[in-house]
């Protein structure tokens, strides 16, 4: 059976059931457009479950706004885009919570001109840890990742590495 | 040894005591850690001395030497020149063949069957843009083909079919063209028999519902355990369709999509 909660316009667009998928262990979303609507991404996402996918190791999301936003700047799209990604953001605190670190979450993003970044205001809170920076805001650079590489056994919490990986393109 | 440098140095020394004491495992050894540095043009370049100072020399050469192999309509002559007696050539060592099979450089299409000449090869990539003529009777590829990259616009779904019925052994495809126009599809039409348990790398156009449907339809089912989609816009429901076709195996998905048809940066660089 098709997951059809995400039903948009038209009724054609669907997501995916990870519940139904036990030997997965890495999931990768490039998303290199902004505007319109992601929620089928994060829709897949809440269905990633401890019980139902015990092998998953890796999420990776890459939003790369920078190529269309000449093109695509309106608020309505960017409002889409915004709610979508703010979805995913929850998703990953709920998931770094669920499996207790054990999966690696990667974003990258490409935030494009500050504006628009400004204007999708979103925050992915899961930088935390002993000794780690914290930053859930990054206006300055134009692509970055955020790579939970080790989970310390000692207090059971995943030590967040900062990897500030700035291209400047 | 460290590196391409030092065993540039000792092949050179190999070289000159030709009928020394060295055993061939010894030399086959250093041959063999030569060919698996041979990226660059340099350490090729040493390859191929290597291969002319004894015929023992030479198997453990070519193998590395032609692991790789790419045809257009410039180089197939030389090839055939080069080793015009099938037996005597190094086909059996090549493991990697890409084929121009459209477009400008386009390979003539009297060489196509020679294709079968390659009878180790695993990966088979297939290029070139419609130039309007359709290849027919399609040739068929070697049994041992585990890998298909397909990125020519020459085949119709029907050619497509055919060519993956005739690939027990395939594990992946890639897929990322148009179809040709199928105004006369035969009566019986090919199953694909291939194993599918590998890697399938799809991007959507206008041939991506008939793709997906000719995968749903194999009758062994899917296996694939890497799933690399590519859409233009939402999460259709023949991906959706596809990807739960594999869900037992499935082990790595990506998802890439694109509301202005370009690849996002981080498939660019894999598929292209």
């Amino acid at each position: 059976m098709l997951s059809s909660n995400v039903d948009g316009v038209g009724g054609s667009e669907r997501s995916f059931d990870f519940s139904k998928f036990p030997t997965l262990q890495e999931v990768d979303f490039g998303v290199g457009w902004l505007g319109g609507d992601i929620l089928w991404i994060p829709t897949a996402l809440s269905t990633l479950k401890p019980a139902t996918s015990p092998r998953i190791s890796a999420i990776r999301f890459d939003f790369d706004s920078d190529s269309s936003t000449s093109r695509s700047t309106e608020a309505s799209l960017l409002i889409d885009a915004g709610s979508g990604l703010r979805w995913v953001a929850n998703e990953f605190t709920r998931i770094e919570r669920e499996f207790e670190g054990a999966v690696n979450l990667t974003v990258v993003r490409n935030p494009g001109p500050k504006a628009v970044f400004d204007t999708l205001n979103v925050r992915f809170r899961f930088c935390r840890g002993n000794g780690a920076r914290r930053t859930d805001r990054f206006t300055s650079c134009r692509y970055f990742r955020i790579t939970l590489v080790e989970m310390s056994s000692a207090d059971a919490h995943p030590v967040c590495l900062f990897q500030p990986v700035i291209f400047w393109r | 040894m460290n590196g391409p440098e030092s065993l540039n140095n000792e092949t050179s020394c190999l070289c000159e005591t030709r009928d020394s004491h060295h055993s061939q495992e010894i030399i086959d050894e250093i041959l063999e850690i030569l060919g698996h540095l041979a990226t660059d043009s340099e350490t090729i370049t040493s390859l191929r001395s290597c291969s002319l100072v004894s015929k023992s020399w030479v198997p453990t050469c070519q193998r590395h030497l032609f692991h790789t192999v790419t045809f257009a309509s410039w180089n197939i002559g030389r090839w055939l020149n080069t080793f015009p007696v099938l037996e005597e050539g190094p086909a059996h060592y090549v493991k990697e063949l890409s084929i121009q099979i459209g477009g400008r450089f386009c390979v003539p299409e009297v060489h196509f069957q020679r294709t079968l000449w390659f009878g180790n090869v695993r990966n088979v990539t297939l290029l070139g843009n419609w130039y309007g003529r359709r290849i027919y009777p399609f040739w068929r590829l070697p049994q041992s083909v585990t890998s298909l990259a397909i990125g020519t616009d020459v085949f119709t779904l029907v050619d497509t079919r055919d060519l993956l019925a005739r690939l027990p052994n395939l594990d992946s495809l890639s897929h990322w063209c148009d179809l040709a126009d199928d105004r006369a599809p035969p009566a019986i039409e090919a199953v694909p028999r291939g194993r599918f348990s590998g890697r399938l790398q799809l991007i959507e156009g206008p041939a991506y519902e008939d793709l997906t449907n000719m995968l749903l339809e194999v009758p062994t089912g899917l296996r694939f355990t890497e799933v690399d989609i590519f859409c233009n816009h939402k999460c259709s429901l023949s991906t959706v369709r596809l990807v739960e076709a594999c869900a037992k195996t499935l082990v790595k998905l990506s998802y890439g999509i694109s509301v202005y048809g370009e690849p996002h940066s981080s498939f660019q660089s894999d598929w292209f």
